[in-house]
Formats: structure tokens, C-alpha cells, sequence
């Protein structure tokens, strides 16, 4: 039998440091548990800064970093692997998690309440103390090394109730929450990673932090961080400020025509 | 000009065509009248009528010299289109017509499509506001026309009709509720004058003033109103500048809007006029340039000298402007209701009190002797800890020192930590009593007044269903405290419910189309032992599992399966005296609405209305049990639904728990539909009911249900997250909407 490696480690180890301002002590609770080999669960609006929060901290522990984004039709042998066919040959192929677990990585399940509960309950014995990884077809049962860190994500914003997290997941976890970064911090990610001025930046802020204020009126989420950055970037070739935010921003948020009229204006009033 | 030279001027513009001299010069004799610029607008457009028309032409340089004072310049271009597009239309019969009456054929519909009513933009500049301010503000159309606000609501004119442009228009009125909004922000209703303000004004008038609030002290004026207004006039420049710097993109566009506006007032009047615009020009103009003026003391931070200068200010107005002038200074900054602003602060200070007593109190840590026959500790927050109340009574510095520690030592949760902003906004800091309260009520649990009152014995346990209470006074319960009966309501004959069906019809039909795409959830199912279609991933999992010398896996197939969607629903509807009215009447659309459209769905569902007086009679009217068919009973009982009594809500959601414990569906979920807070008879209020009924939340929840509330309430910010939990409520600002926004959002959950 013959373990086939299609997809070095290497690849997933993040050479350059990522962009990353830290809103308040997130860098030190997610060390604090990695070095006590605590899994970790990330929760926060989209776009609000958790996947590039986890490339972060990968770069930080010199680690490689697998991610996983979840789905309905997500089976465990797609987290943790499977035989194929080679010639006549039969060739197991490591799944994402199997791989960050063999080599010491961080697997980061984005998404996690996308995928369906009982795909979930794979990394429940990897989320424990035991910090295992029985893999059924080879007989083996993997121990974690102590590189190893499991990370999930999720937003509690979408009010749907057949997408919950079970609470016999949920316990397993040190759970980090994020938020939009306050408007100083968000100006200087938006500067940074949009690469535009600061006052426009600021600008950029303020109209995100007018929309989320529309939250309880019928918009179900206010305009991310990533938004921001998008209409930025948009700006660079040349488009003017109300078009990129329309269609970087607003157009994004919602198709109700009121909300849109009322985000059209407030783009308007500010720029 | 001559007559001659004019008529030559035509006919060249005619040329080479040769009208008949005598019409030529009737039409000559009428243009000798107008005025310079007048004539020239009219004769720009003979090039474009004579060809068409040579009488048509005549015609219109006859009546366009008739309508000087009417039609104004700015408007000819589109009164020579229409009048063209009529002479296709009717030929020149029509188009004399359309021009003999310009008012009612012309001026008339532009000024309809250009006028905005506000109920036309009322659904976007609500939320636009909202999200402006970040205040819950509301938008209403004032009864006397007038633009005022009472620093919660703003009340605007229902109609404004100042440009001939509707984009203009709609400009402006956003301008100035953001104008409104402007001062509410910059703390012009909040002002607190110091004692030098009121020695100076009594001297000034001759009166005695007592000291006290902003509008106390404009009441030492001659006339307050006039003087009210003043002070807004007074304070606006360094409102602009602030809302300047935060929206300069609406200042930047509605700059000619309001320098138009001011250049018609302008030429005519005596100096006082013309004093009055330069300052209100200053509005526009003050944003433009951030730094031009000091303003160092003046904002509601260091509000100590803000009315300095006033008095003089106001007299100076009072002096120049008259009564015609007055009415520039209302149409734009508005007419102040100073005494309004200062109850509804004063309503608003005292709800944030409440609110931030309590809530502090949720967080301080239980005396144990508090814990008198509650099960558990309740909501004590692990920062707490760390707090040591005062001893004892504490006195003058100690008391403060003491008070602001402990807030400086708790951690606070975002939502206290958003009143307690919002009190420091209002008062410069948070009163050591405020902090006191809390420390109290944190204390020993007290029996509640009223509640305790004489009906205080055990209740009679019959027909009815018996629940505790929480007092989170006490952090326990009072045992077998309500007793919840339920009852029929009569099922009566109204046209309600077809009428209903009648008026959403379309609505319906596309709600339909919807969920049914709910019910018929298809998806593949991976891996199963006979299906439709070979599973390819699980064929090669299996080769390979065979080669590797595995049993191989006979889940080899795909089939395309129905979801089963098992799920029960109860809906709890609100039928306190308070649903009085339209709101009641949508509530019961919403619920029509929704009974048709989840019958496509195939959901279980039941609906029950609460309402009651105290304890002892918590009433839960059936409207249709879990498995009951929809039917004309139902649809009957829907239409007797109707505003009763009091919200106490913990009993009822109690009482739902618990039959939805008694389904075995999978998925079980509460909603509640709402437009207020809970409020019984017997001191079930404030922050009594509000923590019971959430108590009740949290032990349906406990138990596996998801409970949700959608509310109607305007002004329900506040304790909605506290009472609901984040993420578990949706509000509805407009109330039309909630027979679309209920399904949607049912919708949306079960999706």
C-alpha cells in the first residue's frame, strides 16, 4: 500500500507576513492556545477579518495552514481521505485534515456550519484532550503532533436555526470573537489594503458604519471590511468614488430597492 | 428695441419665409410689452416652432408674452416641448388649448412630479437617517407643516415643493432633515445654561429667572418662540461645520440649492433682510471651511460659554428681521419646540437610567442572602469578581470615588457600556445614585410592589396551567405564580380575512411560487445503496478500497431525495389594548398572509394571541392548534383577533414551551409577534417583566426550541437584544411591511 503525497505541506506555508492590525488581545488568546494545544473557534460577521486573522497566525507560528471551506456535500472522505486508483495500483490520498495532522499543520475549517452535522463529528476527537485522528480505511490512528492546531469558523449573524453549531462541537472550543474593527483601525486596513488615502479611507468607514446601523431595519449584514477594500481597489483605475461604492458596496448588500435608495444616498451625502 | 427693429429681428429669424404683415405685427405689439430677457428667451425658440407651424409660432409668441409672470425662464424649454408634443397630438387646436391655461395644463402636473411627499420617500429616508445618525430616529409628516423635532422623532412638512427639479427637492429635504438631525447631535437641545446665563437675561428683560434648563431659560425672553429660533439661527454655523466634515458630498450638492434658494429673497427687503441671509448663507459656507472659526468652548463638550453672546445675538435679530423674514428662518432651520425636546430628554434620560440600573445590577455580584428561593445564581458575569461594593453608607467623596471605580473595574458588556456613553453624552458623567441603585437592587432580593399587593395568596389550581415566575430581583423564582387559561375565541363572520386575501393577491400568488421552493428541498444524497445514478467518488473510494485489499463499500449511489422538513411552529401573537388600531389590523394581515403560505410548505404550525390582567388571568387565545387544518374556522378566529388587555409574555411563552415539548418534531420554534414591551397590571413592567420574559426565552431555548420575536415597536432598540438575545428578533420599522417581512422571515429561518 503506498501513501501518496499529491499535495506537498510546503505549499500551504505562508512566506510573506499578511496584513494584519490586531483589534484587541486575539493574537495573544490564539498563542495562549496553541501552546496549551487548545482548538480554536472563530466567530464574527463576513468579511470581518477572521481568515486573514488565521493566514496571520499560521505566518506568526512558522506553520503551514490547510483550509477547508465547508460545504453540504463536504463527506469525511474529503477531510480525511481516500483510496485511488493508480495502475493497478491502489494509492491513498491524504484529505486536508489527515494532512495538516500527519505534518504538524493548522487546519482551519472555514465555514464549519455549512457542512452537515455528521461530517462535523470527524474532528471531534482531534478537538479534545485526546488530539487524535483515527483513520478507519488505513487502521491507523494518528496522534497529533504538538504543531498541530485545529481552527473552525462561522458566523452566528445568519439567523437561519438549521445552521447551528452542536453544542457537543461548539464545548470543544476557545472561541475568538471578531467584530468590524473600530472605525481608527478599519480606516488604516482599508489605507493599507485598499491603497488609498487616508481620508478616503475614512470616508469608506463611515459609510460601512452608517450601513451597519440598517441591521434591525431589514439589511442583514452592514457592509464588511472586505467591502471596503473592494470599492478601494476598484478606485484605482480610475472609476469615480459613487460608482465604486455602488457597485462595490451597495449593490452587494441587498436588492430591496428602499435599502438601496437610502445606501445611495448616504454615498451621496458622504462623498 | 423699436417695434420696427424687432419685427426685422423676426423676420430674419423667419427668413426666408414671408408671414403676413399684420400678424407679424399684432404678435410685435404684444412682445413691446415684456422684458428685455424675456423677449429674447421667447424668440430663441421661433427657429424650432416655425418650421413645424407658422401659426402655431404666432400663437406661442402671443401667449408666451401673456405668461411673463407665470411661466418662469428656467421652464420655457420644457413649455415649448410640451407644447409641440400637443400639436402632434391635438394639431393646433391642441396646442392652443395646452397653452391657454399654463397653470393648470403646465405648471400644475411639473409641480406634482417635481413636489415630494414624504410618504413617497419616507421608506428610504428612514433608514437613511437611521443610518446617518446611528439613532433610532423617526420620520413624521407634522401636522402643522412645520419642521421641528422633539430630539427622537423629526417631524418634517408632508410636502416640499421649493424647485422646480424633483432631484432638487428630494436634495433638499434630506439636507434639512440632516439639518434637524444636525442639532439634535451637536447637543443644541441639551445646552444647560449656567447662572450667568439667567442673571443676564432676567437684567436684560426684567424678569425673574430661577435658573434650570435650555427651555427654562428661553422662557425669560419676550417672545421664547422667536427667541428659539434664534438660538437655533445662532448655533447653525457650528452645526454645519460639524455635519460638514461628516457628509461633505450632501453639502457639496445642495450648496446652490440653498444659494438659490437665499438669491430670491435677496434684492428684496431692507437690511434686516439682508442680514438674515448673509448668516444663513453662512450655512452652507461655514461647512466648506473647516477651520473658520474658533469654536473652542463652544461644543456640548465644553458647553460652559456656549450662549454666550446669545442675548445680543437675539436682539439684534428680533431688531432687523420682521415677520416675513421669519418665515426663511422656519422653512429651513426649522421651528423649535424646545419644551417638547426637553420632555422627551428627560423621558429618554429616565429610560436610560432604568435601563443602566438594571443592567448594572445583572452584573454586580449577588449578596448570597439575595439568593432567597432561586434554583440558581443567575447572571452573575465572571468579571465581577472582582468589584467591592461600599459598606455600609459611604459619604460625599468617598461615594463618588467608590462609584466611578467600580465602573472603571467592570468590564462592561457592550450594551451597558452603549447607555452608559449614552448618559455621559447627556450628563457630562454617570451619577453616583445611578450607581448606587444598581448596587442596591443587586442586593437583597425585595418583594415586588403591587405584585405582592393583596392578591398575594396561593392560586386556585383548575382548569388553568400554573408557572413560576422570575423576579431578578431575588434571582429566583416565585413559585406557581401565574396561572395561564386557555380560551376560544369566538370565531365571527367578518369580511377580514377574504379582503385580506383579496388585497395581497399578488403578493400571495409570488410568496406561494416561494415556499413552495421550501418544501420541495431536493438534494442528492451521496453514497447510498440504490439510487438513480452511480456515485462516481464513492466507485473510485471503493476500487480503491478493494485493491488495497478493504472490504469495499456498497453505498455506490446517488439519489435525489426530499428533504423532510420536520418542523413545528408556534406563533404567539400580541393582543394587548396597545395593538389598538392599524397596528392590530397589520399584525392580523401578517397572519392571514402566513397561514396561506405555510400551508405550501407543509410545516406544522399553530397560533395562539395572549393578553391578560395579573397574575391570576394570563389568557391564551387558540386561534388554530399545532394540527389543527387551516380552514374557515381558523380563518374566522384570525378576524375575531383583537386588542384585549395587558402583555404580561413570560406565561404564554411558558406555557408554548411547553406544548411544543409534546411534539416530536425535529426542529421546534417559537415566534413571537409583538409591537411593545411586556407591561401587566400588577407591577409586571420594566425591567421586572423584561428579565422574566427573557427568563422564559432562555428556558425554552434550554429545552431545544428556537424562539424569535418580530416586533413593530418604533423605539424598541433598547431592551430587544437584552430580552430576545442578539440575532434572535427582527424589527420592523414599517409597518406595511410586515405581512412581507413575517413570511420572509419565517422563511429565511427554516431555509
Amino acid at each position: 500500500m503506498k501513501i501518496l503525497n499529491q499535495q506537498p505541506i510546503e505549499e500551504h506555508r505562508i512566506a510573506l507576513e499578511p496584513f494584519y492590525l490586531p483589534q484587541a488581545n486575539e493574537i495573544d488568546l490564539a498563542l495562549a492556545a496553541y501552546h496549551e494545544q487548545l482548538p480554536l473557534l472563530l466567530k464574527g460577521p463576513t468579511g470581518c477579518g477572521k481568515t486573514r486573522f488565521m493566514r496571520y497566525l499560521a505566518w506568526r507560528l512558522g506553520l503551514p495552514l490547510v483550509t477547508v471551506s465547508c460545504h453540504d456535500d463536504l463527506s469525511t472522505s474529503d477531510l480525511i481521505g481516500r483510496y485511488l486508483v493508480r495502475g493497478m495500483e491502489a494509492v491513498w490520498v491524504d484529505g486536508p485534515l489527515t494532512l495538516a495532522v500527519r505534518h504538524g499543520a493548522i487546519c482551519y475549517l472555514d465555514e464549519i456550519v455549512e457542512a452537515r452535522k455528521d461530517t462535523t463529528v470527524v474532528i471531534h476527537p482531534l478537538a479534545d484532550d485526546r488530539r487524535e485522528l483515527p483513520v478507519e480505511k488505513l487502521g491507523v490512528l494518528y496522534a497529533a503532533p504538538p504543531e498541530f492546531m485545529l481552527a473552525v469558523s462561522y458566523n452566528p449573524g445568519y439567523q437561519s436555526v438549521l445552521k447551528d453549531l452542536k453544542p457537543s462541537t461548539r464545548q470543544r472550543f476557545v472561541s475568538l470573537t471578531f467584530d468590524y474593527p473600530p472605525p481608527e483601525l478599519e480606516t488604516r486596513i482599508v489605507k493599507q489594503e485598499g491603497r488609498i488615502a487616508e481620508d478616503l479611507a475614512a470616508s469608506l468607514v463611515k459609510l460601512a458604519t452608517m450601513t451597519r446601523s440598517l441591521k434591525e431595519s431589514g439589511l442583514a449584514e452592514g457592509a464588511s471590511t472586505r467591502l471596503l477594500i473592494q470599492a478601494a481597489r476598484l478606485l484605482q483605475h480610475g472609476l469615480d468614488i459613487r460608482t465604486a461604492c455602488r457597485a462595490g458596496i451597495i449593490e452587494s448588500l441587498t436588492d430591496d430597492p428602499e435599502l438601496l435608495g437610502a445606501m445611495e444616498e448616504m454615498v451621496q451625502s458622504i462623498f | 428695441m423699436d417695434l420696427h427693429a424687432q419685427k426685422q429681428a423676426f423676420l430674419q429669424l423667419v427668413s426666408p419665409s414671408l408671414p403676413n404683415e399684420w400678424e407679424v405685427e399684432e404678435v410685435m405689439e404684444a412682445l413691446a410689452g415684456v422684458s428685455e430677457d424675456r423677449r429674447r428667451i421667447l424668440l430663441s425658440h421661433v427657429p424650432t416652432i416655425w418650421p413645424i407651424s407658422h401659426t402655431l409660432c404666432l400663437s406661442y409668441l402671443a401667449q408666451g408674452a401673456m405668461e411673463e409672470r407665470s411661466c418662469p425662464p428656467e421652464l420655457m424649454p420644457e413649455w415649448v416641448r410640451q407644447i409641440l408634443s400637443s400639436y402632434e397630438h391635438g394639431g393646433l387646436r391642441g396646442a392652443r388649448e395646452f397653452m391657454a391655461d399654463i397653470e393648470a395644463n403646465f405648471l400644475d402636473p411639473l409641480r406634482g412630479r417635481a413636489c415630494i411627499d414624504l410618504e413617497e420617500v419616507r421608506g428610504r429616508m428612514v433608514p437613511y437617517l437611521r443610518g446617518v445618525s446611528g439613532l433610532p430616529l423617526d420620520l413624521i409628516a407634522d401636522g402643522r407643516n412645520s419642521l421641528w423635532t422633539d430630539t427622537r422623532t423629526i417631524f418634517v412638512p408632508g410636502q416640499l415643493h421649493l424647485f422646480a427639479d424633483r432631484a432638487d427637492n428630494l436634495l433638499f429635504f434630506r439636507f434639512l432633515i440632516v439639518l434637524q438631525w444636525g442639532f439634535i447631535a451637536a447637543g443644541t437641545y441639551r445646552i444647560r445654561p449656567r447662572r450667568g446665563d439667567f442673571a443676564l437675561v432676567a437684567e436684560r428683560y426684567g424678569v425673574t429667572a430661577e435658573g434650570g434648563g435650555i427651555s427654562d431659560y428661553l422662557a425669560c425672553f419676550p417672545d421664547p418662540q422667536r427667541a428659539g429660533e434664534a438660538l437655533l439661527l445662532f448655533e447653525s454655523g457650528n452645526v454645519a461645520r460639524d455635519l460638514g466634515r461628516e457628509l461633505p458630498g450632501l453639502f457639496r450638492s445642495v450648496r446652490p440649492l440653498w444659494l438659490r434658494l437665499l438669491d430670491r429673497y435677496r434684492g428684496r427687503g431692507g437690511t434686516g433682510r439682508q442680514w438674515l441671509l448673509d448668516r444663513l448663507q453662512e450655512v452652507v459656507s461655514m461647512a466648506e471651511s473647516p477651520g473658520g472659526r474658533d469654536d473652542s468652548g463652544k461644543r456640548p463638550g465644553g458647553g460652559q460659554a456656549r450662549l454666550a453672546g446669545f442675548a445680543e445675538f437675539h436682539d439684534a435679530l428680533s431688531g432687523r428681521c420682521r415677520e416675513e423674514d421669519r418665515e426663511l428662518l422656519r422653512l429651513l432651520l426649522g421651528v423649535p419646540d424646545f419644551t417638547a425636546a426637553a420632555k422627551r430628554l428627560e423621558q429618554a434620560r429616565e429610560e436610560d437610567r432604568e435601563l443602566f440600573i438594571s443592567l448594572l445590577a445583572g452584573i454586580l455580584p449577588k449578596n448570597p442572602s439575595g439568593e432567597s428561593d432561586g434554583e440558581k445564581g443567575g447572571t452573575g458575569g465572571k468579571e465581577a469578581d472582582s468589584i467591592t461594593l461600599p459598606q455600609g453608607r459611604a459619604t460625599g467623596e468617598r461615594e463618588e470615588a467608590v462609584g466611578l471605580s467600580l465602573l472603571a473595574e467592570v468590564e462592561l458588556p457592550p450594551e451597558l457600556a452603549a447607555v452608559k456613553g449614552r448618559i455621559e453624552t447627556d450628563l457630562g458623567e454617570v451619577p453616583v445614585s445611578y450607581i448606587q441603585s444598581a448596587a442596591g437592587l443587586a442586593g437583597p432580593g425585595r418583594t415586588l410592589a403591587g405584585a405582592a399587593g393583596k392578591d398575594d395568596q396561593r392560586l386556585a389550581v383548575d382548569s388553568s396551567f400554573v408557572y413560576d415566575e422570575w423576579d431578578f430581583r431575588r434571582a429566583g423564582y416565585r413559585k406557581d405564580w401565574c396561572a395561564v387559561i386557555e380560551r376560544e375565541l369566538p370565531s365571527q363572520r367578518t369580511g377580514f380575512v377574504p379582503l385580506t386575501l383579496q388585497k395581497y393577491r399578488g403578493l400571495i400568488i409570488r410568496m406561494r411560487r416561494q415556499f413552495e421552493m421550501l418544501r420541495t428541498t431536493y438534494r442528492f444524497a451521496r453514497r447510498r445503496r440504490y439510487g438513480d445514478d452511480i456515485d462516481f467518488d464513492a466507485m473510485v473510494d471503493a476500487i480503491g478500497d478493494r485493491q488495497a485489499g478493504l472490504a469495499p463499500t456498497d453505498r455506490l449511489f446517488i439519489r435525489l431525495m426530499r428533504d423532510q422538513r420536520d418542523i413545528a411552529t408556534l406563533f404567539l401573537v400580541d393582543m394587548s389594548n396597545s395593538t389598538e388600531g392599524w397596528i392590530g389590523q397589520l399584525i392580523k394581515e401578517a397572519l392571514v398572509l402566513l397561514c396561506e403560505v405555510m400551508e405550501v410548505t407543509g410545516d406544522r404550525y399553530g397560533v395562539y394571541g395572549f393578553s391578560g390582567m395579573r397574575r391570576s388571568r394570563c389568557d391564551l387565545y387558540h386561534v388554530k392548534h399545532l394540527d389543527e387544518a387551516h380552514g374557515d374556522d381558523v380563518r374566522r378566529r384570525i378576524g375575531a383577533i383583537g386588542p384585549r388587555e395587558y402583555t404580561r409574555m413570560g406565561p404564554p411563552v411558558r406555557h408554548l414551551t411547553r406544548r411544543l415539548l409534546e411534539t416530536d418534531a425535529r426542529m421546534r420554534l417559537l415566534i413571537i409577534l409583538t409591537d411593545g414591551k411586556p407591561e401587566d397590571y400588577d407591577g409586571y413592567a420594566d425591567s421586572y417583566a423584561i428579565e422574566d420574559t427573557r427568563k422564559a426565552l432562555i428556558e425554552a431555548r434550554g429545552s431545544g426550541i428556537h424562539a424569535f420575536c418580530v416586533t413593530v415597536d418604533q423605539k424598541a432598540h433598547e431592551y430587544l437584544a437584552h430580552m430576545f438575545g442578539q440575532g434572535n428578533y427582527i424589527f420592523v420599522n414599517r409597518i406595511e411591511s410586515l405581512p412581507l417581512r413575517m413570511a420572509e422571515f419565517y422563511r429565511s429561518l427554516t431555509s
